[in-house]
């Protein structure tokens, strides 16, 4: 199986708005798929439609092979496993108890999974709180605990609504390490609108915003084609302003800013190569001490805010 | 099993089981004593104007009790076993593992019949029994057809309360509409009582328990209502489950 979802013209109109207005994308089998989108964007109620909770209005949706009708049964769920971005448990149990219903809800053999339970307990640094109630958890605790469930039954499709935003710095890089683990070994569906994070673990992304697919691509793809046209330059202290004069002058320079000690040239549009090609000499030819010069790596955060400028209501346009 | 964990850890199933041993055990002895009661407390009353304390009336004071004030309870406590779940997100965690909607409904209304089925069951066993060791024997046909029907009864609005409580928004709407429902059903069974079909009308179990005590009212005469019921409430499970399909959840 090529791709794991498909989803085609995917539409869904509530009473008030209309969330989704014909989204389409493709999930590779072994990736992990980064789903973009500020709050509010169509996000969940686009992992709810995946899931069978709800229905779309129009369109179509493939998971795992299986065409996703609302309201019968849906065989793929097997191969499931789904952490919600504000995970609520059935109240009255512990922790424990919890991961062994899980393996009762998938149907999975109670003695067999008892070690990978314990294991999964002592990775997410469970080990008192699984004799504790669930309603005492705190929030990072309940995402560590869903994440947990999740795992537990290794599905071939993972999918992870905003995943680690209970989580400490820590905890979030430990549970990101063990999601860039599952690469080619499962699937993981990751919705998030924290970029950094899918910057780290994710190999494809889909940004939505308004219920709109705005683009979809591999992470390298989005970060190469909107890769921003700047160089650093850090020169001595002392000759800062006069580069930054003789840089202004330039008809290849849009912009010159200072930036943490250095500065941050913008290049017209279509011209980097001149600014690249003669940033250097210009200095170095007006004795001004260079002492680095490097081509600025765009970050998925101003990728995610360009793509949405360019498409978003009133933008320039894909 | 999870159900019964949290019906069971948060106190719900434990009080209505406390609260039909509670009206198994306060029946007989108010019976027996209630003539001596009454003469301590009412000055110059004469306590052989009464009749005898009867066995029957202590074991029908029980089972009314059951359907009164138990069912109420049994109400208030099922009432939010679906809807409170749809609101906190737990049905759609749940939904979301391979599990399927009418399998959801179905573990819930097996355990909660169950709960019924066994927990009115002994503790009707407990009253009788307590009621013979206080008064008289009770004819055991008599109570065994008599807690049936009760059963029965009790079984329509656990099926009503589930029901409601699966296609409504909140606990609240779910316990308040059944309720009513059980409000009136009382009412309209002064209009059923006038019709010949009304021998199968479900309220006509709650009339027809006293004279099953007694042995004057026999199976022959409650068989039609006990079917009845049984049918109506597995109609209103499956109508209701039908629409929990198409529910979305949110």
């Amino acid at each position: 199986m090529e791709h794991v979802i498909e989803a085609a013209g995917l539409e869904k109109a509530f009473p008030s708005h209309k969330a989704l207005k014909g989204i389409d994308f493709k999930v590779p089998a072994g990736s992990i798929y980064g789903f973009l989108g500020p709050n509010g964007a169509g996000k969940t109620t686009t992992i709810k439609i995946i899931l069978g909770l709800i229905a779309a209005s129009s369109g179509r949706l493939k998971v795992l092979g299986e065409e996703v009708r609302f309201g019968t049964e849906n065989n793929f769920l097997h191969r499931v496993g789904y952490l919600p971005q504000d995970p609520v448990f059935p109240a009255g149990l512990n922790g424990r108890e919890l991961l062994q219903l899980v393996v009762g809800l998938y149907n999975k053999d109670a003695e067999q999974y008892a070690p990978r339970l314990e294991e999964l307990i002592s990775e997410f640094q469970l080990e008192d709180a699984a004799r504790r109630k669930i309603s005492s958890y705190s929030r990072g605790m309940k995402q560590r605990l869903g994440l947990a469930a999740v795992f537990l039954v290794e599905p071939d499709l993972l999918i992870l609504d905003e995943p680690v935003s209970a989580l400490d710095p820590e905890g979030r890089r430990r549970v990101l390490d063990l999601i860039a683990g599952l690469k080619g070994r499962s699937t993981v569906f990751f919705s998030s609108h924290i970029l950094d994070d899918v910057e780290r673990v994710c190999s494809h992304a889909t940004i939505i915003h308004q219920g709109v697919k705005m683009m979809e691509t591999t992470i390298k793809e989005l970060l190469q084609s909107f890769a921003i046209e700047q160089y650093i330059v850090k020169v001595a202290p002392q000759q800062q302003e006069k580069a930054r004069e003789l840089l202004r002058e330039r008809y290849w320079i849009r912009k010159v800013e200072e930036r943490e000690g250095s500065l941050l040239l913008t290049s017209q549009p279509g011209a980097m190569g001149e600014l690249a090609e003669n940033v250097l000499p210009l200095l170095i030819n007006n004795n001004i001490l260079v002492m680095e010069f490097k081509h600025r790596q765009a970050d998925l955060e101003e990728v995610f805010f360009r793509v949405l400028q360019n498409n978003g209501p009133g933008g320039e346009g894909s | 099993m999870k159900e019964f964990k949290w019906n069971w850890r948060s106190f719900r199933y434990p009080a209505f089981l406390l609260l039909l041993l509670f009206f198994a055990l306060l029946n007989p002895p108010s019976t027996k004593y209630m003539n001596e009661i009454l003469e301590m407390f009412a000055e110059g009353f004469d306590a052989s104007l009464l009749p005898e304390p009867s066995a029957v009336e202590a074991y029908a004071g029980i089972l009314g009790d059951f359907y009164t004030v138990g069912l109420l309870v049994l109400i208030f406590i099922l009432m939010g076993s679906v809807a409170g779940e749809k609101e906190s997100g737990v049905t759609g965690w749940i939904l979301s593992k391979p599990v399927s909607r009418w399998s959801y409904l179905h573990a819930k209304m097996v355990l909660h019949a169950a709960v019924v089925i066994v927990g009115v069951a002994v503790m009707s066993a407990v009253g009788y029994l307590y009621t013979w060791s206080l008064l008289e024997q009770v004819s055991l046909a008599g109570a065994f057809w008599a807690t049936l029907a009760l059963i029965v009864y009790m079984l329509l609005f656990t099926t009503i309360v589930l029901s409601l409580s699966a296609i409504l928004k909140s606990p609240l709407q779910a316990g308040g509409l059944t309720a009513l429902i059980y409000a009136l059903s009382g009412a309209l069974n002064l209009l059923m009582s006038q019709v010949a079909v009304g021998r199968f009308y479900p309220n006509t179990l709650l009339g027809e328990i006293p004279l099953l005590i007694r042995g004057v009212s026999g199976p022959g005469e409650v068989w039609g209502a006990i079917l009845i019921t049984l049918l109506l409430s597995f109609l209103i499970y499956f109508l209701a489950g039908s629409r929990f399909q198409k529910m979305e959840q949110h």
